[in-house]
């Protein structure tokens, strides 16, 4: 299995989620909804296969390169997306988050890796797949709180109760943000034994250090001014901007051209 | 008490306060830069740092016992946190969209220390407050025991140990480099201009790369840029396979991974200068063959390539390194022990408190680098820094945990 197997595995994929999605509309029908939810958690496995047998092919793991982090940020937010929506019944998380795993995947297609074997010596070590994975599904989760803040905001301006929904936002950031901590941990414990120094304000550092600040930030907001969930959900839907600027935006930055980070 | 009702300054303080001194500290620190002309140059070492430390904590809880002043609650509140850290974020925030160089930004922004945040006085007197108001709030929380504040001990607690270590430790970090070529023996690490001796030395027995086979590509005669087919990927030498690449079907009939040219075949050989060859068979839809040999380059032979028809010329990548270590004695001084061992990259080696790191080699001489670069560190403040790491894993794994309940 090689990147060249990737279209197809993409048709399928994508075809089970649209159609999986599109059967949630019509709403309460409990036989098409199980239909549904075969065919979305169907779409997921396929994806799912597809890496698998590609890690096993390219023998190496599969994290190096911005294309396989996105088929890792694609089934990490297929995997909360469904299990969100079996615990909070919303039919808006699940469509979010499969049609934001879709899109993951469909920038693969547009922009497909060149397959390529090798992983640099300084990759080599066990701390690179811990610190990439609780990353991406920090990322993951944090997307999601994403979600919530801008269905919040819209529940608030249409003075509709936020109750449920500020609800799930303050879980899912408390367990992205943990993940996030884990990543800056590891990586600085990584960081130690590969080049002697487990913090040197490397761009993708510095701004995984800001991304950690405003996600903080937004913790103690929500501890100290519980009542104003109209200024939580700004807050939530804003600080997201930052992840993005960490996670992709330092590519295109004055300031980290010389990042070890930028792939 | 009335809010509306309460006047700047009037206690209790709140974000309008908050939010004046955590500026105003910014501000100071930019003063200070500007009188001084620059930034803040060293954290003092042992034992001036210790007793720093010692003395802040004392403080710490002294003051919060002691002193019944509005302040003290202010600075464990919450409102001072959120302003302290908003500032402080946004410090940070300009030292990652700033290039960090004094030399290539305007006189003003070097000024202020806006192109050296991390070594400027705005960073020091910003940081110094968080870690003061931190210092408070633990304080303040961990009066009785129960598994809730237990995690909020960890993760306050972790997070200051690691800033206060860290930055204060640094005054004894040293981070140096040695260079050592095959059969010497290097006691001095270098640091730019500097030179210090070593309590040991190295003697670098034999460095050695393994690399990855180099991959086959065309290149177009027009552009002389390689021309890849996306999903087909990087065609990798291995002897016997065959490659679709436009429309030439490429055989590897032959693969030598170290080899030189002799009269007019390229022949195994591992001395010194090596390079990978391949012997290859191109046909393309038209029937036509090109057979011959092309070779990676180096320092001491240029690579060879071949042309395939009209459009393209056939040839190969530079391999990347999959591994590189070097095998060394290490001498302990003045005992005169001696250590054989191997150090490579994420496989580090201690002695006599310094850990040294494969950190490079000579990169124009490439796979026959006689030479290793190695980084040498000093850290001992480290297992301090590991404690607030593991404290701060610990109370990140409740918070995982329990959410927020």
């Amino acid at each position: 299995m090689t990147w060249q197997e990737f279209p197809l595995f993409f048709y399928i994929t994508s075809t089970l989620w649209i159609i999986g999605l599109l059967l949630q509309i019509p709403g309460k029908r409990t036989t098409i909804k199980i239909i549904s939810e075969i065919l979305i958690i169907a779409g997921t496995l396929t994806i799912i296969t597809f890496t698998i047998f590609l890690w096993i092919n390219l023998g190496r793991p599969v994290f190096r390169t911005l294309g396989e982090t996105r088929l890792w940020y694609s089934i990490f937010l297929a995997i909360i997306g469904i299990v969100m929506y079996y615990r909070w019944k919303m039919r808006v998380i699940i469509a979010y988050c499969i049609l934001m795993a879709n899109l993951f995947i469909f920038i693969n297609l547009l922009h497909p890796d060149v397959f390529d074997k090798t992983l640099m010596p300084a990759l080599q070590s066990p701390w690179f797949i811990p610190h990439v994975v609780v990353y991406i599904i920090g990322y993951a989760f944090l997307a999601f709180s994403s979600l919530m803040g801008i269905i919040g905001l819209i529940q608030h301006i249409n003075k509709m109760n936020t109750d449920k929904t500020i609800k799930i936002a303050d879980d899912v950031v408390y367990i992205g943000f943990a993940f996030l901590t884990f990543g800056l941990l590891f990586g600085a414990l990584w960081a130690k034994e590969a080049w002697g120094h487990y913090w040197t304000w490397d761009p993708k550092e510095t701004w995984a250090f800001i991304t950690w600040l405003v996600y903080l930030l937004y913790i103690h907001i929500r501890i100290k001014h519980k009542s104003k969930t109209g200024f939580s959900f700004w807050t939530l839907s804003f600080v997201f901007v930052f992840l993005l600027i960490c996670w992709f935006g330092i590519n295109y930055l004055p300031s980290a051209s010389n990042s070890v980070h930028v792939y | 008490m009335d809010k509306s009702k309460r006047t700047f300054w009037q206690n209790p303080w709140n974000y309008k306060e908050g939010f004046t001194i955590a500026i105003a500290l910014v501000i100071v620190g930019f003063l200070i830069e500007i009188i001084s002309g620059k930034g803040f140059l060293k954290m003092p070492s042992w034992p001036v740092n210790a007793i720093v430390i010692v003395l802040f904590i004392a403080y710490l809880l002294i003051s919060s016992i002691i002193i019944k002043h509005p302040i003290i609650k202010f600075l464990s509140s919450i409102s001072a946190s959120i302003s302290a850290v908003t500032v402080f974020t946004i410090l940070i925030l300009i030292m990652g969209l700033v290039p960090q160089n004094d030399s290539k930004m305007p006189d003003f922004v070097a000024k202020i220390g806006l192109s050296h945040v991390k070594s400027s006085y705005a960073y020091l007197l910003s940081s110094t407050y968080l870690i003061t108001i931190l210092g408070y709030t633990i304080i303040r929380r961990v009066k009785s025991f129960s598994l809730k504040n237990l995690a909020f001990f960890f993760n306050h607690a972790g997070l200051w140990i690691i800033l206060v270590t860290a930055s204060l430790g640094s005054g004894d970090l040293y981070r140096f480099k040695m260079v050592v070529n095959e059969g010497n023996t290097s006691m001095e690490a270098i640091d730019g201009k500097n030179v210090y001796p070593m309590p040991f030395g190295i003697q670098l027995i034999d460095f050695s790369i393994a690399p990855y086979p180099p991959n086959i590509l065309l290149y177009s005669k027009e552009t002389k840029e390689p021309v890849y087919e996306k999903t087909k990927g990087l065609n990798e030498v291995i002897e016997g396979a065959t490659y679709q690449m436009k429309n030439w079907k490429v055989k590897i009939d032959k693969y030598l991974p170290m080899a030189k040219m002799k009269t007019k075949d390229f022949n195994t050989d591992t001395t010194i200068g090596a390079v990978h060859a391949v012997y290859l068979t191109a046909i393309n839809s038209e029937k036509d063959t090109v057979k011959g040999w092309i070779s990676t380059g180096n320092i001491f032979f240029n690579n060879a390539y071949i042309e395939l028809g009209e459009k393209y010329y056939i040839a190969m990548t530079t391999p990347s390194p999959k591994e590189y270590k070097s095998l060394v004695n290490i001498y302990k001084m003045p005992e005169g022990k001696v250590e054989q061992t191997t150090i490579s990259v994420n496989k580090p080696v201690s002695v006599k408190g310094w850990t040294i790191y494969q950190t490079g080699f000579d990169e124009k001489m490439g796979r026959w680098s006689t030479q290793s670069v190695f980084d040498v560190v000093k850290d001992p403040w480290l297992p301090m820094v590991y404690i607030g790491i593991f404290m701060m894993l610990l109370g990140s794994l409740y918070l995982l945990w329990t959410g927020k309940k």
